[in-house]
Order: structure tokens, then C-alpha cells, then sequence
């Protein structure tokens, strides 16, 4: 009788822990898929959303100077013909004075004429340094591939010449890459350093300044007028960036 | 059973004498860096390479990685939190950085080092930079990118994969860089490491020829 009784509570007690640990997976495996496939998504989302790169296109002018932490300089001599600016902007997660605008005009629908103003940290080490023929390469296709796409640019890249020079004027050094050849796709792209003194962007930061880079299929001469005329500079409207505590 | 170790103390096999716990209270830390590369523990003859460690610092120092999964017990609450209300009620314990990353000064921020620190050069044009020159590309950060996208991989799977790709443009250089470089070495280093313990050897030889601007070449 004894016997028999503690069978039977022995046996309720085995099923109850049965019971009890299929309820635990189950719970554990709930807990699993949720997990995985809720869980970690939302707090990558919640995450990673914050950290992306402000990249804007087609943007007024005002927009732009409001966001951009340096002066933005249009030309005051334009070829005649030409539609735009078209204004787009670029600062980086984690570092927003890490900026920069790109004007880009066009004629006919077709770009031909793009300024890139960017608030960079400057580098004399970097001035400095010599076109390698490997960047040179590099130039031609980036130049060829603004015009004609990826793969024609691939095609046309070892037949296209180029010719690099440093044109110093009115304090300004302006390192210059004319692709020549093929005729038909001839561009000239040029780089060079504003002469504003800017303020460090936050407290015990290397010097900042602007970096201004003009690609255009004009001749050099237009282009360099171009670039000398980039005078006319509007103030920037943007909050101060976030400095130490 | 007794010897002079190289740091002058004599020492009984297994014991800790008073000249040891004495060097030992000046220079902790030595025991550890001067004699063993920072990420090696060994113990008798075995010895182990701790990869994640490695990786995990330098996702977050070079990288800038922050996401993180704090200890279960929290991540418990905070689901439970999540499920009942749709929000999690302490956001800030997912992140490795705390305090205000936009803060160039925090040594919590991803740009404490500088924005230019690592730069872009020695990576291939056009493929996985933007940058023409080497006078551009000192201006980049790419190395960034690369090192964020191999920790999201390595610790997050596809998911962290999916998350980074969802940041970028398909076809620019910062997706082909994550896609083509930063994954696959990811999912080389865990395979590796999961057979032998240690990253393979030649891996400087393995990005050199996948990412590198000079194909291989030295």
C-alpha cells in the first residue's frame, strides 16, 4: 500500500519535471527567436541609425551654409550657357566637421563643370607630395569615367594622356591634371587649398582649412579663371561643433 | 626545484615566493606585456591566442565599432522591457561609448585619435576608395570602415553584416570594401580560429592581394 503510494506521487513528480523542463525549452527556444530575429535587429537598428553619414542632394544654398561649417565660395565668372548650381553636402558620423559641399552645373542636361569644397585638416606633408604614375592612372580613369561610365572608361584608360603641373598664382598653388587625349573627352581636374584662417573646428584640433578640387571639361584657361574667381564666399550659418566638456 | 628566474627572483616551482608577490605588487602589468604579445596567455606548455579580444579592440579603437551586448540578466530586462512596451528603458547599456560620441575630445569618441588617423592609402582605386591620389586618400577612412565591418561580421554574423551594408550605397567603396575585404577576412579569422585557436598565418599577404592598391605586390 505504501509502496504503491509512492509510486504513484513518485510518478506525478517525474511527469511534473517533465513537464517543467519541456516548458523551460520552449520558453528558452520563444526566448531564442525573439532574440535573434527582434531582439538584436532593433537595438542594431536603434544603434546603427544614429551613426550614419549626413549625405544630401539637390539642397538650396541656405541649407547648405547652414549645415556646413566652413565658408561656401560660388565663382563669379561662369562660360555662358551653363544651368545650376545643383548643391549637395557631406559630413560624417562621428566627426561633422569632417565636411564638405559639391556644386555641380550643367549644359545641355550633361555636367560639365563640378566644385568640391571640403573642410579637411591640412598637411603640409601632404602638399607636398608628387603625383605617382599610379595616381595619374587614376586620374585619367576617374576623369574618363565622369564622362563615359565604368566600362568605357576601363577601355580608354591606357591610351589616355595626361599632364600634371603646379600653376602658382596670387598665393594660390594649384596642382593641375589635363587629360589631353582622347581629344574628344578632354578634362581638366585641379586641387588647391583656400587661403582663409579658419577656426579650429574644436578645442585642441590640428589646423582645418578648405580643400577646393574643379573638375570640368572646359579648357584650362576657363578653368583656372574659374577657380580664381571663387570669391564670392558666403558665411557659414552652422551650429557650433561639440566641444569638450 | 629552486632557479633564478629573469627577473632576479628565486623561485620554487608553483609557489609564490615574497621576491615574486614584491615584483609582482610593483610591476603587475609587466609579467604580462614585456614577455608575451598583448593578446597571448599562456599557461604550463599551452598557450592561447585570444582573437576576439584582439578583434574587439580594434573594431572599437580603430573601427569605431559601439554597438555591444551587455551581460544577460540586463539583456534579459531590457527585452522584457522591449516586448511589453515596444521600447527598451536603458538604450545607453548597448553602447560601447557613453558619453557623447560627436565629442572629438571623449576619448570615447571613434575620432579621438583624429579623423585622418589611418587614412585610405594602399587601398585600391576605384574599388575601394574614393580618393584619386595619395594626397586625397591621406584624407580618408577606409581603414576605419575596414576594421568596423570585420568586427561586425566576426561578432554579429549576418546581421551586423546586413547592418552596415544598409548604411552604405550598393556598388560604392565602402560596400564593396565591407562585401569583398571586411566579411570574407571576418569569416576567414573565425573559421581559423575556431579550428586552431590563432588567426592564420599570411593574413597580411591574403588583404594585401583582396583590398590592396598594388594587387599583391609589395
Amino acid at each position: 500500500m505504501k509502496r504503491s503510494l509512492l509510486d504513484f506521487w513518485g510518478r506525478r513528480l517525474r511527469y511534473g519535471v517533465y513537464a517543467l523542463l519541456v516548458l523551460l525549452g520552449l520558453l528558452g527556444l520563444a526566448w531564442a527567436v525573439f532574440y535573434e530575429f527582434f531582439f538584436r535587429p532593433a537595438i542594431f537598428r536603434a544603434v546603427l541609425g544614429e551613426m550614419t553619414d549626413v549625405r544630401l542632394g539637390n539642397i538650396s544654398l541656405e541649407e547648405a551654409q547652414r549645415r556646413a561649417p566652413f565658408p561656401i565660395c560660388l565663382p563669379v565668372w561662369l562660360p555662358e550657357g551653363l544651368e545650376g548650381p545643383e548643391v549637395s553636402f557631406h559630413s560624417e558620423w562621428g566627426a561633422p566637421w569632417v565636411a564638405d559641399v559639391t556644386l555641380t552645373y550643367r549644359r545641355e542636361g550633361q555636367v560639365v563643370l563640378q566644385i568640391f569644397q571640403a573642410h579637411r585638416q591640412v598637411n603640409e606633408r601632404r602638399i607636398e607630395l608628387t603625383p605617382s604614375p599610379q595616381d595619374l592612372q587614376n586620374v585619367k580613369y576617374a576623369l574618363l569615367e565622369w564622362q563615359v561610365g565604368h566600362e568605357e572608361a576601363k577601355r580608354l584608360v591606357n591610351q589616355a594622356e595626361i599632364h600634371f603641373q603646379e600653376i602658382e598664382k596670387d598665393g594660390f598653388r594649384y596642382r593641375v591634371y589635363e587629360m589631353f587625349n582622347p581629344p574628344e573627352h578632354r578634362a581638366t581636374w585641379m586641387t588647391w587649398w583656400g587661403l582663409q584662417q579658419l577656426p579650429p573646428p574644436y578645442k585642441g584640433s590640428p589646423p582645418y582649412g578648405v580643400y577646393y578640387s574643379l573638375q570640368t571639361r572646359f579648357s584650362l584657361e576657363e578653368a583656372i579663371k574659374v577657380a580664381e574667381g571663387l570669391s564670392n564666399c558666403l558665411a557659414p550659418l552652422s551650429p557650433s561643433i561639440p566641444s569638450s566638456k | 626545484m629552486w632557479a633564478i628566474s629573469d627577473s632576479g627572483c628565486p623561485y620554487l616551482a608553483f609557489a609564490a615566493t615574497p621576491c615574486r608577490l614584491a615584483r609582482d605588487a610593483i610591476a603587475p602589468k609587466d609579467k604580462w606585456t614585456k614577455q608575451y604579445p598583448l593578446y597571448e596567455r599562456r599557461f604550463l606548455i599551452f598557450r592561447a591566442y585570444n582573437v576576439r579580444a584582439h578583434l574587439w579592440d580594434l573594431a572599437v579603437i580603430v573601427g569605431g565599432l559601439e554597438v555591444r551586448f551587455p551581460n544577460w540578466s540586463t539583456q534579459l530586462r531590457e527585452g522584457l522591457t522591449f516586448l511589453r512596451t515596444g521600447r527598451l528603458a536603458h538604450p545607453e547599456v548597448f553602447y560601447e561609448v557613453i558619453e557623447n560620441p560627436q565629442d572629438p575630445n571623449s576619448p570615447y569618441s571613434p575620432y579621438y585619435l583624429g579623423y585622418e588617423a589611418f587614412g585610405a592609402t594602399g587601398f585600391r582605386y576605384p574599388e575601394y576608395r574614393e580618393s584619386r591620389t595619395e594626397e586625397q586618400a591621406r584624407e580618408e577612412n577606409q581603414v576605419r570602415h575596414f576594421m568596423a565591418g570585420v568586427g561586425l561580421s566576426y561578432f554579429y554574423g549576418r546581421l551586423g553584416e546586413q547592418l552596415a551594408l544598409s548604411r552604405e550605397t550598393p556598388g560604392s567603396p565602402d560596400y564593396r570594401l565591407y562585401e569583398e575585404g571586411a566579411f570574407p577576412l571576418a569569416r576567414l579569422l573565425a573559421l581559423f580560429a575556431f579550428q586552431s585557436g590563432g588567426p592564420p598565418p599570411d593574413l597580411g599577404d591574403w588583404i594585401r592581394e583582396t583590398v590592396g592598391a598594388t594587387g599583391g605586390t609589395r
